[in-house]
């Protein structure tokens, strides 16, 4: 079996102009940055134009990356800036589409999922667009800050690194954001239709 | 510990930031308060519940065209960025540049869309929005030398995002759409012969202005 070439290695060949080196370092990462901007966007089409615009700026930059980190610190860094990037300046409104669309698939959305019977389905599927609607509907401060803690397992202190925030701020943002999807889907908690 | 201090703590205690001794006395708060307790629980849910959401991938042949438009633009973006400023273009090759970005504008426009359509400028917002997207500041420029140019002569009407977004050859034929062809309008030694086939401009030029 091929040995898997380390990422530094294919920078560098890439450096020295063999471009292909590039696709391989695409093939490698591509699910993994996707996911990041699915994350942020929460749609196929989206998210798949947010990747090609993140490998197109890796393409123009791999050229002068210096290695003062591994590559794919710098790639998922880079990927989450442009994300957020995106969130501050492209609001697109995604909720109110996806909500008279038919979901082809809902139920392989959640992790884990087995098949369940047709009204367990369409409960799953009010839940589904039911979070979506939640995480839309916060302020992209407060959603950028909750994606990179409970999607991409962030610390305080990488959060605001990224956001460019202090953690005080960082903090005050994820705790708007929890209280605020707790509100949102309280419906959906059990026992949360109770009055607090 | 009251109430309302339990619930301003809960928030950073569900995510765990909270201070051991801190985080003792809230305990102690929530076993003998269910009202808190209910709204801990609440908190920890609505977390749970957002982060269960998957991700849903694209079909694996959608990747492919993904790493061929990436090719596709930084190459262009290259090309782009070596071109000299056509400022510095048109004293050199003078009016054979302007003749030639002015009829490659021109050759977007057929005589039926002329007498037709009621047009919009180029520099209208939308086209101008439409054109920054892919067009640097160099090239908005030259657009707007162009568009004066062009003006000043009277050589013709206004252009739509349609008539600017497709060029023709002189039978009709489009030739090239799209931010390729905008480039090569806008960065007219970039054209070769050959590039779309052999084009006549004194033809086109002519068949514009019957």
């Amino acid at each position: 079996m091929k040995e898997r070439e380390p990422d530094e290695l294919l920078v560098k060949r890439f450096q020295k102009g063999e471009i292909e080196a590039f696709d391989e370092l695409f093939r490698r990462y591509r699910r993994r940055v996707y996911e990041i901007a699915y994350r942020f966007t929460r749609n196929v089409d989206d998210a798949l134009d947010l990747t090609q615009e993140i490998f197109l700026k890796v393409f123009k930059s791999l050229g002068t990356f210096k290695f003062q980190s591994s590559f794919y610190t710098w790639l998922f860094s880079t990927a989450r800036n442009y994300c957020i990037d995106y969130l501050r300046h492209r609001r697109v409104k995604r909720v109110e589409l996806q909500e008279n669309m038919p979901s082809s698939s809902p139920d392989y959305l959640f992790r884990g999922a087995r098949v369940p019977p047709p009204s367990e389905r369409i409960e799953r599927e009010e839940l589904r667009k039911a979070i979506e609607k939640a995480i839309e509907s916060l302020p992209p401060k407060q959603r950028e800050v909750f994606i990179l803690r409970h999607y991409e397992g962030l610390q305080l202190k990488e959060i605001a690194e990224i956001v460019g925030k202090r953690i005080g701020t960082v903090k005050a943002n994820l705790f708007h954001a929890t209280r605020k999807l707790a509100e949102m889907l309280r419906p959906y908690i059990e026992g949360g239709e109770d009055e607090v | 510990m009251r109430c309302e201090k339990a619930l301003k703590f809960l928030p950073e205690y569900v995510e765990g930031l909270m201070k051991p001794s801190k985080a003792a006395k809230l305990e102690e708060h929530l076993r003998s308060c269910p009202r808190c307790a209910r709204e801990e629980r609440a908190l920890r849910e609505a977390i749970r519940l957002a982060s269960s959401l998957e991700v849903e991938y694209p079909p694996e042949e959608r990747w492919e065209e993904v790493l061929r438009e990436i090719h596709l633009r930084a190459e262009m973006e290259a090309v782009r960025a070596e071109v000299p400023a056509i400022r510095r273009l048109i004293p050199i090759a003078g009016f054979a540049a302007l003749i030639l970005i002015g009829s490659i504008l021109l050759g977007s426009l057929s005589v039926h869309l002329l007498r037709s359509i009621p047009l919009a400028r180029t520099h209208a917002p939308d086209v101008r929005a439409f054109l920054a997207g892919f067009i640097d500041e160099e090239g908005m420029r030259n657009l707007r030398e162009a568009e004066e140019m062009i003006d000043a002569e009277g050589m013709a009407g206004p252009f739509t995002i349609e008539q600017v977004d497709q060029l023709y050859q002189p039978g009709g034929e489009v030739m090239a759409t799209g931010e390729e062809g905008i480039i090569d309008a806008l960065y007219p030694d970039l054209v070769k012969p050959g590039d779309y086939g052999e084009i006549d401009l004194p033809v086109k030029l002519a068949s514009l202005s019957d």
